[in-house]
């Protein structure tokens, strides 16, 4: 890229740039105009110049040619203006000024406008030519490649370029202008003034640069070391596990602000110096107003010089310190912003960028592979430079199922993980080639190795978005019929290495069901299933989705669904084996396994203030509390709750296990119990006192009285069973339930939802609305017990691929952490089949599974048909981490003398028989066993 | 309904809690969970994972071993004994099917808590070592019978 910064300005912006000068210029008649217009309303019409004579008039509007007296002798006037009397003309010199400001307003606001805008479509280019360069980086780059620090280039460090953009021609031409003028002007009043004024600016641009030389290294300073904090900062946040494990905390703390008093000392240096330059600039210009006073007095004293002149020369001086002020002002910023750019682009600097044309996107359909991979005398190296493979000689071909078996070796498994990073394009041989379809891999475009070879390894990070983003976006290689413009993303001559086009949008449609030989979106949507069945993931997928929410305005059909399968679950519940297990709702009677508050409400809360936490402080339930007498009786009973939580938990240290297994309740809790008791027992006003806590819902603190509330609408006696909740407090709840009803019934919009066996609830989750009760403690695995008559229930009534779609929509959090990571490896099994591909490489696939579940999963996988297409037989390349698998193949490699042989079948199984070590490994890496995979 | 302090007074009559304070007894009871179960029912199957142990409070329930399909009535155990105990302490699989003959109702004490509880109350430990040793014993003599028995 260009490295300077004004010419890669230049060369990117120079019409707009150009256009910006015009209107700039455009619009200096106004401006004077402005400034010319108040002194004459003031001499003309206001202090009455020129209308002494009664009815006197002026012209309004003259118009005389400038300097016309000096180029012709004579004055020329181009129009002679319309006559106006002194009150008349008051009023027209004040329209005009009110034009002129208007009118000046506006070209400010346009020239604002267009230098923003000029300098943000620079910066969103730049950026996207940045962005551009890290998906060009080859993958080895990356390992020493810090997200946040790359992240903090684009981001924060060039967004000042965006402000500079506009002014950096227009505003030195500008400001330059004016300061020659002035110059010009102080000469034509006194040469010898005027020279002086030269030397002492000259100095100025010879002085200047040189003291900001360290500025500049200071600044790069600064951008650096601000570049490693963000990278720092970024870290700790990953590491924090560690970090608590290790107690490495004061460790961090140290090293931060280390690094924080690092930049302070640099950005304290930065102001001294900055400082100083503006001090000596200041000087020197108020150094040349005491040459003027002090000399020119002397002259005028001395009769040199007469009085006028030098009143004159300090006028036209006046002028002058603005500009120049203005252009040392620039040239900092100048500064400032060329280190900026100049180490921006350094750190993005185009060596060993992948040519743009392998990442172009195909004008035709990517062809199917033909002949597969071929290594011929290749050498491969590991992450640290290590030679791992030598004189390699292997290939796969589509259709072909080849495995790689290790036995568990360190030095096996690198040299097999290498090769199969290298025909994944993650890495290249040193020397030798690796061929795929009689082409060198590197040449080719990775639009064909994308779509035609997938890769899995054991890496387990995901973006954060739904489990479907992750999942099909591995399908997103360009919108359909996108066909027509075929080139890649290319800076265009004389721009410096910017970027001019932009990317099609990302809300197209990017999936191309035809290249994956489905007719349409239904189609699709089974592809998906029987992929996520073949990963061994649906029936996960499956209980997430009974977790999740449905809109039943997006999804009717579904949620209607949901309601048969409710009645079903609950009529048949015998024959699921999960009879009374769930206790469901019903409006007549109280539930004895749902919270008081949940009793009370009959339903779940659509708008915050009515959540079960924030009920205490909810006025309108409150008021009908007290309408059955029940708020003193709740209160009495929080107060028993919270005296029986102190009893059993009162003794227990802060680190006992028993708050973290099957108490309710923290110590911390226990606690703030505790004090509120105390508080209580000294008769001190509760509402005077308010709580040290805050609720969870409302974000406010709660008075003691409120905190008693809340304990009670939590409180659930069949769970806690400290005796607290009586047969007549029950039966007032439900009459206050029936009221609950009735008050809610009136208002607008109703802020909860009531369960009724006939509606689903948009509220609830898809589980809840199936039970429409609560799964009763008492039951031995009754949570169990009950989810797997519900799953039975909706294979049994084709409700499965709905709730796989809920399931899909499930958020995966940051790095994709809400699902475990045998779910991840999973999934990312599953993106290598979505897509189809002729060859599929597995390097130590699923190791975070158990040994069973592993295995039958990678039989599934070798069984054909795969998911249902006859005419789709991939080839399958596999590092294998159980051995035994190895019979299932055409071909085995084994690492002997530093490179891949082929080895018999036979022998492999028989050796894995044995149980040699690799079983070992592999039960290791077994030990997160996962009950839902098969 | 009954209450914790209901379930305190069942715990006092079983003798594996018998030296543990009652304030104690309070928190085992509230960590424990009761089940009941109707004739026939089953406790945990063979094989399954463990998670907790139970304490019988009353009824009666058979130790089932199951080998190929075949289900053989191994023992009986019925009040205030310990059932699932070794999952617990081994981490291994269930060794027997428990089921319930006639009406059981038993606690429910999650593993955590229960090597927790241990933890705190040695006399429990002491007391829980008795009785896996006298099972053991009982073992012991039935292998040794028999042995004899298939010599014969």
């Amino acid at each position: 890229m260009e490295r300077n910064l004004l010419k890669f300005i230049w060369q990117n912006s120079r019409l707009k740039q150009v256009w910006l000068l015009i209107v700039i210029v455009a619009s200096m008649p106004l401006y004077f105009l402005t400034l010319e217009l108040p002194k004459q309303i003031v001499n003309g019409p206001i202090q009455g110049e020129g209308f002494s004579a009664a009815g006197a008039e002026q012209p309004f509007l003259r118009l005389p040619l400038p300097f016309a007296e000096t180029v012709f002798g004579r004055e020329i006037v181009l129009f002679e203006g319309f006559f106006l009397d002194r009150l008349a003309m008051l009023f027209a010199l004040g329209l005009l000024f009110l034009a002129a400001v208007v009118a000046n307003g506006a070209f400010k606001l346009y020239v604002n406008t267009y230098k923003g805008k000029l300098g943000e479509t620079l910066l969103r280019q730049l950026r996207y030519t940045l962005l551009d360069r890290v998906l060009r980086y080859r993958v080895v780059r990356f390992r020493n490649l810090k997200g946040a620090e790359a992240a903090s280039v684009i981001k924060d460090e060039v967004e000042p370029l965006g402000e500079f953009v506009g002014d950096a021609f227009s505003l030195p031409l500008f400001l330059g202008g004016q300061a020659i003028t002035g110059l010009l002007f102080l000469f034509l009043q006194n040469f010898y003034f005027g020279a002086l004024t030269i030397a002492i600016v000259g100095f100025q641009v010879w002085i200047i640069p040189r003291l900001r030389r360290r500025l500049i290294q200071l600044g790069r300073q600064r951008q650096l070391q601000a570049r490693r904090l963000s990278g720092q900062v970024a870290e700790t946040v990953e590491m924090a596990p560690d970090i608590h494990v290790n107690d490495i905390s004061n460790y961090t703390r140290a090293r931060h602000y280390g690094l924080l008093t690092t930049i302070l000392d640099i950005r304290f240096e930065l102001y001294q110096r900055k400082f100083a330059v503006k001090y000596i600039n200041n000087l020197l210009m108020q150094f040349l107003s005491f040459l003027f006073y002090v000399l020119g007095g002397y002259f005028v004293i001395t009769g040199r010089l007469d009085i006028g002149q030098l009143v004159a020369v300090i006028a036209a001086y006046k002028d002058l310190p603005g500009p120049i002020k203005g252009l040392i002002d620039y040239d900092q910023i100048r500064l400032i912003n060329e280190a900026r750019y100049e180490q921006t682009i350094d750190s993005f600097r185009d060596d060993g960028l992948l040519p743009a044309a392998i990442q172009q996107m195909p004008g035709q359909a990517v062809p199917r592979l033909r002949d597969g991979f071929r290594a011929e005398r290749a050498r491969l190296e590991d992450e640290t430079g290590r030679v791992v493979l030598e004189n390699l000689h292997a290939g796969i071909a589509p259709g072909e199922r080849v495995a790689i078996a290790t036995g568990g070796s360190d030095a096996a498994r690198i040299a097999a993980g290498a090769f199969c990073a290298a025909l994944a394009r993650l890495t290249s041989p040193v020397s030798g080639t690796i061929m795929l379809d009689g082409k060198p891999l590197d040449d080719l475009p990775e639009s064909l190795t994308g779509r035609r070879v997938a890769y899995v390894d054991a890496g387990t990070f995901f973006p954060s978005g739904t489990i479907r983003d992750n999942l099909t976006m591995v399908l997103k290689n360009q919108p359909v019929g996108f066909a027509e413009k075929t080139t890649p993303p290319t800076p265009p001559k004389g721009s410096g290495g910017l970027l001019h086009d932009a990317p099609p949008d990302e809300t197209l449609d990017w999936i191309d069901l035809a290249a994956l030989g489905l007719a349409d979106q239904r189609a699709f949507d089974r592809h998906v299933a029987a992929v996520l069945d073949l990963s061994g993931l649906s029936r996960q997928i499956q209980d997430l989705g009974l977790r999740g929410t449905v809109d039943p305005e997006h999804n009717s059909a579904f949620c209607d669904k949901i309601v048969e399968v409710r009645r079903e679950f609950r009529d048949n519940a015998a024959a699921f084996g999960v009879a009374g297990i769930v206790e469901p709702f019903d409006p007549e009677r109280y539930n004895a396994q749902a919270a008081i508050g949940e009793n009370l409400l009959f339903g779940t809360a659509r708008v915050p203030g009515w959540e079960l936490d924030a009920l205490a402080t909810n006025p309108v339930l409150l008021a009908i509390l007290d309408r059955h007498g029940l708020r003193e009786r709740f209160l009495e009973m929080g107060r028993r709750i919270a005296e029986a939580r102190i009893e059993l938990f009162g003794d227990l240290a802060p680190d006992s296990k028993i708050f973290e297994t099957v108490a309710d309740v923290s110590y911390e809790e226990v606690a703030r119990l505790k004090e509120m008791m105390a508080r209580l027992r000294m008769g001190r006003q509760a509402k005077q006192q308010p709580a040290q806590r805050r609720a969870k819902a409302g974000g406010k603190a709660l008075s003691d009285r409120e905190e008693l509330l809340r304990i009670t609408f939590n409180y659930c006696e069949a769970r806690s069973r400290f005796g607290v909740l009586d047969a007549e407090t029950e039966s007032d709840i439900l009459a206050a339930r029936a009221n609950v009803r009735e008050t809610v019934a009136e208002m607008e919009a109703a802020p909860v939802f009531f369960h009724d066996p006939d509606l689903y609830n948009p509220t609830a989750t898809v589980l809840d609305n199936i039970l429409l009760g609560r799964v009763s403690s008492s039951a031995v695995d009754g949570r169990e017990k009950v989810l797997a008559a519900v799953q039975e229930l909706i294979a049994r009534t084709g409700l499965s691929s709905g709730l796989l779609d809920v399931g899909l929509d499930f958020e995966m959090g940051n790095g994709g952490r809400r699902l475990s990571e045998t779910q991840r490896q999973k999934l990312h099994l599953a993106r290598a089949l979505i897509k189809k591909p002729d060859i599929i490489v597995f390097n130590e696939v699923l190791g975070a599974l158990d040994v069973a579940s592993r295995q039958a999963t990678m039989r599934r996988i070798l069984e054909l048909p795969l998911l249902g297409d006859e005419g789709w037989k991939p080839g399958i390349l596999a590092v294998l981490l159980d051995d035994e698998l190895a019979g299932l193949f055409d071909r085995v490699l084994v690492y002997r003398n530093g490179t891949l042989v082929e080895d018999e079948p036979d022998e492999i199984a028989t050796r894995a028989g044995d149980g040699d070590d690799g079983d070992a490994t592999a039960d290791e890496k077994g030990a997160e066993d996962d009950a839902h995979a098969e | 309904m009954r209450t914790l302090n209901d379930e305190v007074e069942v715990l006092r009559r079983i003798p594996l809690f018998a030296s543990i304070e009652p304030s104690k007894l309070k928190l085992v009871a509230y960590a424990a969970d009761r089940v009941e179960l109707n004739d026939g029912e089953t406790l945990f199957r063979q094989g399954d994972t463990g998670d907790s142990a139970f304490i019988l409070v009353s009824g009666v329930a058979d130790i089932i071993s199951e080998t190929e399909g075949a289900q053989v009535v191994v023992a009986q155990l019925r009040d205030h004994a310990l059932v699932g105990e070794m999952s617990v302490f081994c981490d291994v699989p269930r060794s027997a099917t428990v089921r319930a003959n006639g009406k059981l109702i038993a606690l429910k004490i999650g593993k955590d808590y229960f090597l927790e509880l241990i933890k705190e109350f040695p006399e429990l430990a002491g007391r829980i070592i008795r009785e896996l040793a006298f099972r053991l014993a009982k073992t012991t003599a039935d292998l040794a019978a028999s042995e004899r028995a298939v010599r014969k």
